[in-house]
């Protein structure tokens, strides 16, 4: 079993940094009010994690995240019984956990789960907020301020893995995207140190690697790359090595895009 | 100081007078000469009386193409260039000689053979998605012997062999590749609105000289280099490093300061090419990488371009508008919508707003592409241009649709009709399409052989990814019986049993080969335009792709498609579902030819019925294609994209999983509309499309 869920489900004490890329404080807000579970679409490593953490600390609740993959049971989710000390005990699951303690919790990746475990979230995204524990019979009420948020990237993927019409409308979906050019070097600034100038060539590389999608590279150099490279400059890599080793070679190993995405960093810096 | 026209016309008049004549005279050697470095010149004077100790003939001859050889080559080269002409004339005569001269292309081609020449043949893939990484408009590589650009593609010599060492040769194309795509980029054919004079009028108002258009371009090439040198500090580093890279004079290295400028625009170097004529300052060298420039052939594309850019970024806004309305998303619902477009160009990046009515709202991604793309060709988008209601009127797509093609007969093929969807009625046109099933004569039997055999470590590996995806074995929990004990479910029996409930014999873990429930449809344009290796690709891909779904056991058909008109369109079956893999598909793989056109939203209509009667989990229609949608009578443009559009969103709505993997390098300008941002692909080399298919395939549905 692997979730990832922080044990403590404590609150956040102090700030995750996090830029706003448009309206989407204001919306998740508005939803968490209504009790409007969230759908949040983007590519990887553009701030959806982040943005998840930045929104418990606003909201001052607890966090907790399930990294799905696709041997998630239900029970993994939702709990199980186990003996301690001889006895039988019911552990709740991460959601259970969440849905009980009125913290948000953010399912990562939900394409990735089992069909048929998608299907436990069904009664607890839509208005009647419960989840039944099948094994103890027991249908919990969701607290007050639960709130349900999943992540999905639409990118080039399987077909086998599309979100079914019944689950995503339940859901408001705010979607992301890369971050504006100053946005993002604002971004890699902050997470890493580093000087202006550098990462905005960082970023001016990334749109380059971005604009090579579709041809050949599922997906450009996301936010996430550019914070890595970042914090090699900043240990002392040389910065065309900490570009080939943190973009080019993390994006593909396809020897002719390869060569071309490693012309584009010669050209840069 | 390199001499002057008049002082070399002497010179030259001197050396040559044997073979001079009214009609034949030195000044346009002299007047292109003029523009040569002192070195150069005194190179070239050199070599002549060389050669014309030999021969005058052959030395007026090389007169009169040694200054287009000096701006293709290095003295090096240029050398041996009039070397292998002497040699040429010893041993073969004077015709021969002066060929030789005279083929500069040729010499330069021939020369590439040596080891440091590089040739565009194999550079070209790695610049393609070079400059696609530099800018958001895709630009094509062509060759040409004089490298420019027309703001749709980027010409390049066929052979780079200028130094005499590959690596700087490389560099130089790389270079060259660069600098035209910096024309573009940094707005040498920008014009401030559409109805502003373009550069070829504001070049014909300078005043009059021989030299205009070199001076123009030598000034402009340097704005060009300091923009470049602004965005690419690494290429221009490598620049630097480049040995024997002409100076320039006082005169010049003021102008050119001055055009380095980040705020400086073509209009500065207007001006400074108005000055610089006025006092008659002679030309300077240019780089190697310069190339030259054809105004002429830019405006006439960036022309074409903006109008078609028009009539897309009207539809562009009215969706956004359309998509806003149906969402509630606006505050104000006046229906006058005024659409405003700001750009903060103040920031090194321009920064693009949009606002409807004053509210500022998100930009979507098409849109955003489209501006940039048209910020390129103008400092200013014209405001009727954002005007939401003011939709520019079209011409029907159908104006020709009474054109009465004969049905070909006689026909005993099965007829289906269809109806088409009408994007500016807004309706459908009943029964609009005949469509006939039609059989594919067997091709040639070997076919589906020889190609496994070309292809065989592809098929190799092709067999081995498809393997993985068949074998990926699902571990089952929780079976009643199976190989391993599932630990979680005795842990969680136990329990129950402790509590006093029904212990579950559903304690075994069971591993099981995925249940995959494919049913996968190929749509293959068979259209007249696949002539040549695109459909030999086709071919291959299709057998490719049987080869691979064969280990994998998905259920497959196959059908091609053309037509002529909505009274002929052609479905040709390769593969239905019910068919096994054996001989005579084989066979109709090998017979697939180019037909006519592509009428593609009655095929997609067709076969979304055809797939409508197969029962699986998911079920994919896979378009192979190479261009937009496109037919006889009026289907195209947005006409034929709009229908093929709705055509899909029907199959998507009975379940049908619709994808699109096409050559077309603009597919990416139109695919995403039609079959969603992310349910295409763009294979950029035919070459390359066999084995692309299957793996996309793959990808599509691991
Ligand atoms: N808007 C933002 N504000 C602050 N940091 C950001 C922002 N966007 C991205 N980042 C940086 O990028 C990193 C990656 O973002 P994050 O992990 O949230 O991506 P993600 O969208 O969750 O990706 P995935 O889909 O792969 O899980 C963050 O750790 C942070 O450093
Ligand atoms: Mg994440």
């Amino acid at each position: 079993m692997s979730i990832s869920a922080k044990k403590d489900d404590s609150l956040f004490e102090s700030e995750p940094y996090y830029e706003a890329q448009g309206d989407e404080i204001t919306l998740f807000e508005a939803a968490y009010k209504n009790h409007i579970p969230i759908l949040l679409k983007g590519p990887t490593g553009c701030g959806k994690t982040r943005f998840m953490e930045h929104m418990a600390w606003r909201l001052k609740r607890p966090l907790v995240t399930v990294s799905c993959h696709d041997d998630l049971t239900a029970s993994d989710l939702v709990g199980r019984y186990l003996i301690v000390g001889g006895e039988t005990q019911w552990i709740d699951g991460p959601l259970a956990r969440a849905v009980r303690q009125g913290a948000i919790c953010y399912l990562d990746e939900i394409v990735e789960a089992r069909k048929d475990t998608t299907v436990v979230i069904h009664p607890l995204a839509d208005d009647r907020r419960v989840l039944p524990i099948e094994k103890t019979g027991e249908l919990l009420k969701a607290d007050e301020h639960f709130c349900l948020a999943i992540s999905y990237n639409p990118g080039y993927q399987s077909v086998l893995k599309d979100l079914k019409q019944s689950t995503r409308q339940r859901f408001i979906a705010i979607e992301f995207n890369y971050p504006t050019t100053n946005l993002e070097t604002q971004i890699v600034v902050q997470e890493t140190g580093l000087d202006r100038d550098t990462a905005s060539m960082l970023v001016k590389y990334a749109v380059m690697t971005r604009n090579l999608k579709g041809n050949g590279l599922d997906e450009g150099a996301s936010t996430r790359l550019l914070v890595h490279t970042g914090k090699l400059i900043m240990s002392g890599i040389d910065t065309r090595v900490a570009c080939r080793t943190a973009i080019a070679d993390a994006l593909t190993d396809e020897p002719d895009l390869l060569a071309a995405i490693n012309e584009l960093g010669t050209a840069l810096f | 100081m390199p001499l002057t026209t008049a002082e070399l016309e002497r010179l030259l008049e001197r050396v040559l007078d044997p073979v001079l004549s009214s009609r034949r005279t030195v000044s346009e050697s002299a007047t292109s000469l003029s523009q040569c470095t002192e070195k150069s010149q005194q190179f070239a004077l050199q070599w002549l009386k060389i050669v014309c100790a030999t021969n005058a003939e052959l030395g007026y001859r090389f007169i009169t193409n040694v200054a287009a050889a000096m701006s293709r080559m290095d003295l090096q080269l240029v050398e041996q260039w009039v070397v292998n002409a002497l040699d040429i004339y010893d041993q073969s005569g004077l015709y021969p000689g002066t060929a030789a001269l005279i083929e500069i292309d040729t010499f330069i081609k021939h020369s590439g053979t040596h080891r440091q020449a590089v040739k565009l043949k194999q550079e070209r893939e790695l610049l393609g998605r070079y400059l696609q990484g530099l800018s958001g408009r895709n630009m094509q590589i062509r060759s040409s012997s004089h490298p420019h650009t027309d703001t749709e593609s980027v010409y390049l010599p066929e052979v780079i062999n200028y130094f005499s060492d590959r690596k700087s040769n490389r560099l130089v194309l790389k270079a060259m590749a660069t600098h035209l795509w910096g024309m573009n980029r940094f707005g040498t054919f920008k014009r401030a609105t559409p109805d502003a004079p373009g550069l070829e009028q504001r070049l014909s108002e300078l005043p009059d000289n021989a030299n205009k258009m070199s001076i123009f371009h030598a000034l402009e090439a340097e704005r060009i280099n300091a923009c470049i040198s602004r965005e690419l500090p690494g290429l221009k580093r490598e620049l630097n490093d480049l040995s024997g890279i002409p100076k320039h004079d006082a005169t010049w290295q003021t102008a050119i300061d001055v055009l380095s400028l980040p705020t400086s625009t073509i209009d500065d170097t207007l001006k400074w090419t108005r000055l610089f004529l006025k006092r008659r300052i002679p030309l300077t060298n240019s780089k190697p990488w310069h190339g030259s420039i054809d105004i002429h052939a830019a405006e006439q594309a960036s022309k074409q371009r903006l109008d078609k850019d028009k009539t897309e970024l009207a539809k562009l806004i009215e969706e956004l508008i359309q998509k806003l309305d149906a969402e509630n998303s606006l505050i104000s619902d006046e229906t006058d919508k005024e659409l405003q477009i700001s750009l903060d160009n103040q920031s090194e990046d321009e920064q693009m707003e949009l606002s409807i009515n004053g509210e500022q709202v998100q930009m979507p991604p098409e849109l955003r592409k489209k501006l940039e793309g048209m910020l390129q060709d103008l400092a200013q988008i014209p405001d009727e241009w954002l005007n939401a209601n003011n939709n520019s009127e079209e011409s029907p797509g159908n104006e020709s649709e009474d054109l009465d093609l004969p049905a070909e007969l006689p026909n005993s093929d099965p007829v289906f009709y269809y109806d088409e969807w009408d994007y500016q009625r807004k309706h459908y046109r009943k029964h609009w399409c005949t469509l006939y099933e039609r059989q594919i004569a067997p091709g040639k039997s070997g076919f589906v052989d020889e190609t496994i055999a070309k292809y065989h470590t592809v098929v190799g590996d092709l067999r081995r990814s498809f393997e993985i995806l068949r074998d990926d074995p699902k571990t089952h929990k929780r079976q009643p019986f199976g190989d391993d004990i599932d630990l979680d479910a005795v842990v969680e029996a136990n329990t129950d049993m402790r509590r006093g409930e029904e212990m579950t014999d559903r304690l075994f873990l069971k591993t099981q080969r995925s249940d995959r429930d494919i049913a996968v449809m190929f749509m293959v344009d068979l259209s007249g335009s696949t002539k040549g290796w695109i459909v030999d690709a086709e071919r291959e891909a299709l057998v490719l792709l049987c080869e691979a779904l064969e280990v994998l056991g998905d259920r497959y058909a196959i059908y091609g498609f053309s037509g002529m008109t909505r009274k002929r369109c052609e479905l040709f079956t390769i593969k239905q579902f019910s068919e096994t893999y054996n001989e005579s598909i084989k066979q109709r793989i090998a017979g697939i030819k180019p037909r006519d056109y592509t009428r593609m939203g009655v095929t997609i209509r067709h076969l979304t019925a055809l797939m409508d009667t197969i029962d699986a989990r998911s079920r994919l229609l896979i378009t192979l294609s190479d261009g937009k949608p496109d037919d006889y009578d009026g289907y195209r443009g947005d006409y034929g994209i709009e229908d093929t559009r709705k055509a899909l969103i029907e199959a998507r709505n009975k379940g049908i999983h619709p994808f699109c993997i096409t050559i077309d390098r603009q597919g990416s300008d139109y695919l995403p509309h039609m079959y969603g941002a992310v349910n295409y692909a763009v294979v950029d080399d035919v070459r390359k499309l066999p084995k692309e298919v299957s793996e996309v395939y793959c990808q599509l549905t691991r």
